[in-house]
């Protein structure tokens, strides 16, 4: 209890993992995915997980929402524990969910209607409106999935998980389909959102540059099977960050070159 | 990845074929039904067929008798009009019976493993019986003909909306249920405004097979069973020895069964997501 307390205390124990493992059941054995995994996002923190695809990255940010049943481990959140999904964690899919027979503003409210049925159907609606002008969709709030691009139907997703007041946000590759340049203009609208309210993040990518473009710290995850957290990086640029100004400065194009060679093993 | 607009230029060489392959479509169905109809003429006239075989003028001759006025009461005889709603009736009861069984069955099967592995057999096995085989049971459980032709309607049309809804439940993506399940949606918040909604094409391409199942299965229910109906009417006139009759009922059958087909198509396509 003693301890239970000082986590929560103290901000270094806002989520805290400890000795999460995940070994999935095949014949003749186990296939361990993730070895121990111990990690403290403090809150407020901007936090992302880089690795090489399939290290295990996405499945530790699934057993963080609730989704993938750890093996060992607990996890606690704001001091309790977190056994299954629960809309104190806001998720962003690599491929943005979005049910295609609802609107823009459709997709927002069920996300609202389900999280937070006490709340005033003119509330849900107010917030589902405002979430979605805040990613600059105010415009096509009636449109349906299929009448958006890709990066507007992320923008709907990145809406849908703010809209619901999350602990926390859970960003899986939420990038990753996109295009280069539609990239770079969500990840400016990433960072203006997220400077706003500044909520705890964990962010699961393969892109270093946009990991120290918006992170406080990156923790480099080893090639699997038996991914762990290898390297715990602190980014040192200054908030609010600029996109453009940051691509012309040494340092982050020292940090990028640091971090990828360590990713990037010699052949 | 995802197309904004539609590209309006890319249909357009095809848009531009498309007139011309629909008037070469339209001038070949028209010999094709000249050719089929003077084969027939020819044969009748030779009299290489069947004296019973009418001339394609008679058969003219009486579609114009029975269409011209098809809700005509004359004594004891009634226009094939009424035939044709007593059929649209018992088809749209045992029908409706089948959507209303089928639907939640399929749903509970679909959502459920234990359930489709249960239920599984019993469809296979009594899916490929011809629903007529199961004549004699409705009238040895029901005693009645009338009962007995919904019951075979509802039976031949329950599979097709059983296995559709399952299959459209079941296909729902993962992502989908992942979504629900971290935003906390309740499992009947889930039921309804996930998987129905997801499931709904599926479901109604259910309905689109199972009605033109039910409209192959009226006639020939009615044509063991008696009673007013478009099936009972063909067996009535081929007892009269009235072939020509058949033909004009055989064309009313199949344009009828056309218009409900097209119309389950209109709401499938309603229904269906655009993604």
């Amino acid at each position: 209890m003693a301890t239970d307390l000082a986590e929560t205390t103290t901000t270094a124990g806002f989520l805290t993992l400890r000795g999460i493992t995940k070994t999935y059941p095949v014949r003749g054995g186990g296939r361990e995915v993730l070895a121990p995994v111990d990690l403290d996002v403090p809150a407020g923190q901007f936090v992302t997980l880089v690795g090489p695809s399939g290290c295990g990255k996405s499945t530790l940010l699934g057993v963080i929402a609730g989704l993938v049943e750890p093996t060992t481990g607990s996890i606690r959140l704001d001091g309790a524990p977190i056994t299954r999904p629960g809309a104190d964690r806001g998720v962003v899919f690599q491929q943005h969910v979005l049910l295609p027979w609802l609107s823009a503003k459709g997709n927002v409210r069920f996300a609202l209607d389900c999280a937070a049925p006490e709340l005033p159907a003119a509330e849900r609606d107010r917030r589902a409106v405002e979430a979605l002008q805040r990613v600059h969709l105010g415009h096509a709030m009636e449109r349906k999935p299929g009448q958006l691009s890709g990066g507007m139907q992320q923008r709907v997703g990145i809406a849908r998980a703010f809209a619901l007041g999350p602990k926390v946000l859970l960003l899986d590759e939420p990038f990753g389909a996109l295009d280069a340049l539609t990239r770079l203009s969500l990840q400016s609208q990433l960072l203006e959102l997220w400077e706003a309210d500044r909520r705890a993040v964990i962010m699961v990518t393969h892109d270093v540059e946009e990991a120290v473009l918006l992170s406080d710290r990156i923790l480099v995850m080893s090639d699997g099977p038996a991914a762990t957290i290898t390297d715990r990086v602190d980014v040192p640029f200054r908030r609010p960050r600029d996109q453009a100004a940051l691509r012309t400065d040494p340092e982050f194009h020292a940090l990028v070159t640091r971090l990828v060679s360590q990713l990037v093993k010699p052949v | 990845m995802t197309a904004v607009v539609p590209k309006a230029a890319d249909a357009s060489p095809r848009a531009r074929r498309a007139p011309r392959t629909n008037q070469r479509a339209a001038i070949l169905f028209v010999m094709l039904l000249a050719a089929g109809l003077s084969l027939w003429e020819l044969l009748v006239r030779s009299g290489s067929l069947s004296p019973l075989a009418p001339s394609v003028g008679a058969v003219a001759a009486r579609a114009v008798e029975l269409l011209s006025d098809p809700f005509a009461v004359d004594g004891s005889t009634v226009g094939i009009g009424w035939d044709l709603i007593g059929s649209l009736q018992r088809v749209a009861l045992g029908f409706g019976g089948a959507a209303l069984v089928g639907v939640p069955l399929g749903f509970a099967v679909g959502v459920s493993r234990v359930v489709w592995k249960a239920v599984d057999p019993f469809v296979q096995v009594l899916k490929p019986v011809s629903p007529l085989a199961w004549l004699p049971i409705g009238l040895a459980l029901l005693q009645s003909s009338q009962g007995t032709a919904l019951f075979v309607i509802f039976v031949s049309a329950l599979w097709p909306i059983v296995l559709n809804t399952a299959l459209g439940v079941r296909g729902v993506p993962e992502p989908y249920l992942a979504l629900a399940r971290t935003v906390e949606a309740s499992r009947w918040t889930i039921a309804r405004r996930v998987l129905l909604p997801a499931a709904l094409p599926s479901i109604v391409t259910g309905l689109r097979l199972s009605l033109g199942i039910a409209w192959v299965v009226i006639v020939a229910a009615e044509m063991l069973m008696g009673g007013q109906g478009i099936g009972y009417f063909v067996w009535n006139e081929w007892n009269n020895l009235n072939v020509s009759s058949i033909v004009v009922a055989i064309l009313v059958i199949g344009l009828v069964g056309l218009g409900l087909d097209r119309a389950l198509g209109l709401l499938e396509r309603t229904v269906r997501h655009g993604d």
